[in-house]
């Protein structure tokens, strides 16, 4: 399952990206979605963030669902 | 035509607005938290469409390096408060309404006190220690709290804690970690983002006292300047949050939100400062009509304000003890020469100077 993943502020600039493509295995079931991206990237273990899939915050990916964006949003305060 | 009707007729003549509609505004009560960069066009905004009372609370005061964003001010501006400032200037541009200073930082003991007199809160703070407190005030006095941040190229809007809906720490129940303090670092913005974001978050406070559209109610708006891209995020309310429950009005913590800023800055007891400060190097980075003056300290005057432009007068190589009125901008002064000119030698007065004296 190809899935578009957004990154935003911080987390974009740390892993040097704002967005990619990323083929989940759609066998592989209910997915730690945390656990994913920091065994991805370990740098992201350093950071809050929040993860949204289609647009709604959550923990975790069922692989088997229909998938059209997953988002890594980091808090901001600059006002 | 009168002359106020006149002012707000071209929003009465919409149907969604009307008279009925100008009335709700002319009775509401909005609190502004921060008159910077975002804080400029949301007050310049809600004034002008005729918001009644509108309370701006700001305790820091106007530096150069405000002015490319913060629009409300100008170069007269240097080294006054914000929120005499923006008072002053939005009370010239609609005479017909009232807009109140608060120039008293927002602090756990002074929190519930100022935000129980205002309908609508607008979070426009450029800290994490100030939004956790605005939002913990709004939910244990049950305000709805539109808020907004930004970071670089990209800012974001929601609306909290209305009719029971997703709170702040709903999205993010916790302080975040150290290494995403980014706001310390003095991380750069170009003005403009801050009047796109501040304009939304205007907009959003505008519907909910004429109940019109569809507030971001539990809903995370971003948006990117670079890219014109805007997303919604949707929330949940999360009822463990500790401050969903009902908690009693005097239960604001200060410990839970000092010491949180970023970096690392030491502070210093007074009894220690007392011990010391003959021996060590004096900075008092209050503004020159601040009271008490300690002149038997004979410590460097340089305000915040000035620091950018003066900090080379602080002697990098020598103990130095930095304070001001409570210890809290001698914190932010520590942060920024730390963190802009690696100065390892300074040290906070815990407290600040007015517990010297008292």
């Amino acid at each position: 399952m190809s899935t578009p993943v957004k990154y935003f502020g911080l987390i974009a600039e740390e892993l040097g990206k704002t967005d990619e493509v990323i083929v989940f295995n759609s066998t592989s079931g209910e997915l730690d979605l945390q656990q994913y991206f920091e065994d991805r990237y370990p740098s992201l273990k350093k950071l809050t963030y929040k993860i949204a899939v289609n647009q709604e915050f959550c923990t975790h990916l069922d692989t088997n669902s229909e998938i059209s964006e997953i988002s890594l949003l980091p808090p901001f305060a600059g006002g | 035509m009168n002359e106020e009707h006149e002012f707000y007729s071209r929003q009465i003549i919409l149907d969604e607005i009307g008279e009925n509609g100008q009335k709700r505004l002319k009775l509401s009560r909005v609190l502004v938290i921060g008159a910077g960069g975002l804080g400029c066009p949301v007050l310049q905004y809600l004034v002008s469409a005729g918001v009644g009372t509108v309370g701006i609370v700001d305790f820091d005061t106007v530096s150069r390096s405000n002015l490319h964003r913060q629009v409300l001010y100008n170069y007269n501006s240097i080294g006054k408060n914000k929120a005499v400032e923006a008072q002053k200037r939005l009370s010239e541009s609609n005479p017909f309404i009232e807009v109140i200073a608060h120039t008293d930082q927002l602090i756990p003991e002074n929190a519930i006190d100022i935000i129980k007199e205002y309908d609508i809160i607008v979070d426009c703070t450029d800290n994490y220690e100030s939004r956790y407190l605005i939002n913990d005030a709004c939910v244990l006095l049950g305000k709805p709290l539109v808020y907004a941040a930004i970071y670089k190229f990209e800012g974001q809007v929601a609306v909290f804690n209305l009719t029971n809906g997703p709170t702040y720490r709903c999205l993010h129940p916790n302080f975040p970690k150290e290494a995403s303090m980014t706001n310390c670092e003095q991380s750069g913005v170009l003005g403009v983002l801050p009047g796109i974001i501040g304009t939304l978050q205007a907009n959003e406070v505008l519907k909910l006292l004429l109940q019109i559209g569809e507030p971001l109610n539990g809903q995370l708006l971003t948006f990117s300047s670079l890219r014109n891209t805007t997303s919604i995020f949707r929330l949940k309310r999360i009822d463990h949050s500790v401050y969903a429950q009902n908690k009693a009005l005097d239960s604001l913590e200060a410990d839970e939100y000092k010491s949180l800023s970023c970096g690392t800055v030491r502070e210093i007891e007074m009894e220690e400062f007392k011990q010391i400060a003959a021996v060590c190097q004096l900075v008092d980075v209050r503004e020159l009509f601040e009271e008490p003056r300690v002149e038997e300290l004979n410590a460097l005057t340089i305000s915040m304000s000035e620091l950018e432009v003066r900090y080379s007068e602080i002697d990098p190589t020598i103990q130095t003890v930095i304070f001001c009125q409570h210890g809290i901008r001698s914190a932010a002064a520590i942060n920024y020469l730390q963190e802009k000119y690696h100065f390892t030698n300074l040290t906070s007065l815990k407290g600040g100077i007015e517990s010297y004296t008292g």
